[in-house]
């Protein structure tokens, strides 16, 4: 029996110069993240959109109009049940509107307006916009609210964009708890196919994925570590609002992710240099399976919709005719056809609003770069956009009688 | 790390038997942040293997002492059948009754998982057959024993520890060395960035890339998802072993590596000598030899490495106890069949292997090497699309794409304006750069560490700022990604 083995590890150097340089080290690199990152604050929400576009969320005399997450929901749902006998109606969309370019203080966005023009036929609005928002995204978000309040009028935007982008986000995947909004979402094949890939844990499944909530798998370890964690939060959020050189982790957090974008550009235009290639004339292509699914998504609103006596109004959005368009022509003529088609099948209201904001660059123009060159990102309009956009919408519901014409 | 800092200050003011009980209180308290009440879980386990192998020593009838055997090992087994597997077979009972018109079963419970109990039953199993086979003796100290167990640094995700290669280290007085706190630290250290900077910042995207559905992926994205969750699981995993050995060399106790440069290995059968070496030397020793009636080793050492037993039987019942094993070990890994497809993934990838090189000379050297290492990484790689699906049909779905000659190419668009979009990328790009980065990473890191490091002279000034630089980077790396959200990927197993 030789339980106790030589000690045959190879000579070391000499340990506390080791431990020394080790303590020196770690403090210049703190010292370091101070120093690069102490005094900048950057709003990252805002960089996503490019130079030039900022985002705003407005209030309409203090009432929350527009939110950008359904963790706040609560609010603009709040605002808008104080409204006691008036028609409710939310307004579904993504970063064309809450962005705006070349934003000057107290400009409206399409939002504000919206609800001011909506206030005089007895309608509240509330809007939920979320960059890069897909239709299942959307599609949750509408579930969540009507649980919550029935809606009486919804605008959905049908942009060929967002059936391009995958996946849910957190907060949006969170509706998927709730018992009602998950027993909507049994009714339809998309829903149910979200249900089982983004949904609570079903005890018999099995999961080895690395998602923060894993540890409600029945069958894996609860690795939540929950007084751990409440514990560490407790820390880290007292170090953060203690001492400047934790708050400054989260700009270099930021920062740094933002590097990566950069060379991931960088890496690109190595590629384009090196193959000789024209990334403008480059097409998106969505794969048809994510296609699909989107389109039943939208298509699953609209039964709900009609099912809960919701008017709609479905909306092609404005896109600026200058801009090089990122999809296929045919693709594009076949979406709208797809989504009129949809509409009409389940009693909504139509409406193309492609050419709803002309103007060329006075209106989807901003500056960027040293040297102020124009430019348009083909999403994103000014202030004037917005309001046309507003204009058309406005008058898109009264026309198809999504909200009741004003009292002359 | 304030734990860690606390029972590390406390530890080396004691004398060695209030440093055990220390020991084992802390470890106790450490296991209770999760939750307290699974505490006697750990505790039976540990319980039922001191009285085992105290009766095994103390018996000399073979019959009584195999009786105490079984009865470690059903007690042990039992555990984590009735915690991990519970669901698994009733959700199979079910699937097999429906096809014959019974009604479903469910339980009147829910059962979690106690969080380490595949690595603490497992370590408590082998002291108690160490015992039997005269590897190791018996202890009558408890605590010395349960500290064994339960030592905070490997409870909750190893290294799979044998009683030979830790108990020693606890009985005996441990002076304090500076080596040991230098060591412990630069290895904690490594293991955080591992963890925070490495492994968390590419979860997200290997998240999203799982969660969409298989139908939308081109071939391309399922080998760049394959690659990332197989850097994901790596760098998770092994930064846990990094931050477990070096909490432990703090307190002066030695523990033998869990990972060699994986990824690296020029064949599969190497792969499992350098991956998870802890488990694959437990399941060496416990299971696949004792199929084979042979001898097996007393260190979690080596992996699965050919052992000084290679006169090992051939034919069918080898084939069989491979399969087994692997089956075995994919299970063990999770309660569900894309984990044994994944272990069945692995046994034939060794059989292919053995086939290989019962057919070719082994001759041939560096080139050899890096022929089959392009050729075993891809296949490690793709074997881990089962383990991190969430069923076998995404599984099934993802696997096929990469032998779909179609999946690799836009095809309508070839002859258009549009080169580059014939190649299909339907994930976020970020997870090509990320997944291209850590693999030129990771061949960096190995370049300097297995041919740069050992050739530079210890000591000298590049040598020591380089270092000092390296650390500098790597604590202000941690200190901005560092999230108390984030937990290891093998605490679930």
């Amino acid at each position: 029996m030789t339980d106790r083995p030589a000690d045959r590890s190879r000579p070391e150097t000499p340990g506390w110069q080791d431990v020394w340089l080790l303590t020196v080290a770690v403090i210049f690199g703190l010292v370091l993240v101070f120093a690069l990152f102490g005094a900048e604050t950057t709003r990252f929400d805002e960089v996503g959109l490019g130079e030039g576009t900022v985002s705003r969320y407005q209030t309409h005399n203090g009432r929350q109009i527009h939110c950008r997450s359904i963790a706040t929901a609560a609010d603009c749902l709040a605002d808008q049940a104080s409204g006691t006998g008036r028609a409710k109606g939310t307004w579904l969309g993504w970063s064309q509107i809450h962005g705006v370019n070349g934003y000057q203080d107290g400009q409206r966005l399409s939002p504000w307006l919206m609800v001011d023009g909506l206030k005089a036929q007895g309608a509240d609005l509330m809007t939920f916009s979320f960059a890069n928002a897909n239709p299942r995204e959307l599609y949750l978000t509408y579930l969540h609210l009507q649980e919550k309040t029935p809606q009486d009028f919804l605008i959905w935007g049908a942009w060929l964009q967002g059936f391009y982008h995958e996946g849910v986000r957190d907060d949006i995947a969170a509706t998927l708890r709730n018992d009602d909004v998950a027993r909507e979402l049994a009714r339809t094949e998309v829903g149910r196919a979200m249900l089982s890939r983004w949904g609570p844990a079903d005890p018999a499944s099995g999961y080895a994925g690395a998602a923060p909530d894993q540890g409600e798998r029945a069958d894996t370890a609860d690795a939540s570590g929950k007084v751990q964690r409440l514990t560490e939060a407790s820390i880290v959020e007292w170090l953060e609002s203690r001492f400047d050189l934790f708050k400054a982790r989260r700009e270099a957090e930021g920062q740094l992710q933002l590097l990566t974008w950069d060379l991931q550009q960088i890496v690109l235009r190595v590629r384009n240099f090196i193959l000789g290639l024209d990334t403008k004339k480059w097409q998106w292509v969505i794969p048809p399976a994510r296609y699909a699914l989107n389109l039943q998504a939208t298509e699953a609103v609209l039964q709900d919709a009609r099912r809960n006596g919701t008017r709609v109004l479905v909306y092609v959005p404005p896109r600026p005719v200058e801009h090089p368009f990122r999809f296929d022509a045919a693709v594009y003529t076949k979406f709208k056809r797809e989504i009129e088609d949809l509409a009409a099948r389940h009693g909504a209201a139509f409406v193309n609003l492609e050419d709803a904001v002309p103007g060329g660059y006075r209106v989807w123009g901003k500056t960027v770069g040293g040297d102020g060159a124009l430019v348009m990102d083909g999403t994103h309009f000014t202030a004037e956009g917005h309001a046309l956009l507003a204009d058309a919408l406005l008058d898109a519901l009264t026309t198809h009688g999504v909200v009741p014409r004003p009292k002359p | 790390m304030i734990f860690l800092t606390l029972v590390v200050a406390l530890y080396w003011r004691l004398d060695q038997r209030r440093r055990l009980y220390l020991l084992f209180a802390t470890s106790l308290v450490f296991y209770g942040f999760w939750r307290w009440d699974f505490i006697p879980v750990m505790l039976a386990s540990t319980v039922i293997d001191y009285v085992a192998a105290g009766r095994i020593q103390a018996s000399k009838d073979e019959g009584r002492r195999k009786a105490w055997v079984a009865i470690s090992l059903v007690g042990n087994l039992g555990l984590l059948c009735f915690f991990k597997y519970a669901y698994f077979i009733l959700g199979n009972v079910n699937g097999i009754g429906a096809a014959f018109g019974f009604e479903e079963i469910s339980l009147p419970w829910t059962i979690i998982l106690p969080i380490g109990i595949s690595f603490y039953t497992f370590q408590s199993i082998s002291y108690t057959i160490d015992v039997y086979r005269g590897y190791t003796e018996a202890r009558r100290d408890f605590v010395l024993f349960a500290t064994y167990v339960t030592l905070f640094p490997q409870l909750v995700a190893g290294p799979i520890l044998r009683s030979n290669e830790v108990m020693w280290q606890l009985e005996t007085p441990r002076q304090f060395q500076a080596t040991d706190l230098s060591a412990g630290l630069w290895l904690i250290l490594s293991g955080l960035f591992l963890k925070v900077v490495v492994a968390d910042n590419i979860a997200g995207l290997v998240d999203a890339g799982f969660l969409a559905p298989p139908e939308t992926f081109s071939a391309l994205d399922v080998w760049v998802l394959a690659f990332l969750f197989g850097f994901q699981i790596y760098f998770d995993f092994s930064a846990y072993s990094h931050i477990a050995i070096g909490s432990a060399r703090l307190l002066g106790l030695r523990f033998p590596k869990n990972f060699d440069f994986p990824y690296f290995a020029a064949s599969p059968r190497e792969f499992w000598q350098r991956w998870h070496i802890s488990l694959s030397s437990w399941i060496r020793d416990y299971l696949y030899l004792p199929l084979q009636g042979v001898r097996a080793g007393d260190r979690s050492v080596g992996g699965l490495r050919r052992t000084e037993t290679h006169d090992l039987i051939s034919g069918p019942r080898r084939t069989g106890s491979l399969i087994l094993t692997w089956a075995i070990m994919g299970l063990w890994h999770g309660a569900n069949w894309t984990f044994v497809v994944w272990g069945l993934w692995h046994a034939a990838l060794v059989l292919l292997h053995r086939l290989w090189t019962a057919m070719v000379s082994s001759q041939g050297g560096a080139w050899r090497r890096v022929i089959g290492w392009t050729i075993s990484l891809p296949l490690v790689m793709l074997g881990w699309i089962p383990f991190r699906a969430e069923t076998l049909e995404d599984s099934w779905q993802m696997m096929r794409l990469t032998l779909d000659p179609s999946a690799y190419l836009n095809w309508h668009l070839i002859g258009g304006d549009y080169l580059w979009a014939v190649l299909p990328i339907n994930i976020d790009p970020k997870a090509y750069l990320w997944c291209a980065l850590i693999f030129l990473g990771h061949v960096f890191v190995w370049t300097v560490q297995c041919h740069v490091l050992p050739r530079a002279t210890e000591g000298h000034w590049a040598v020591v700022v380089a270092r000092g630089l390296y650390a500098s980077v790597l604590a202000a790396l941690v200190f901005i990604f560092l999230q108390p959200t984030h937990q290891f990927i093998y605490f679930q197993f």
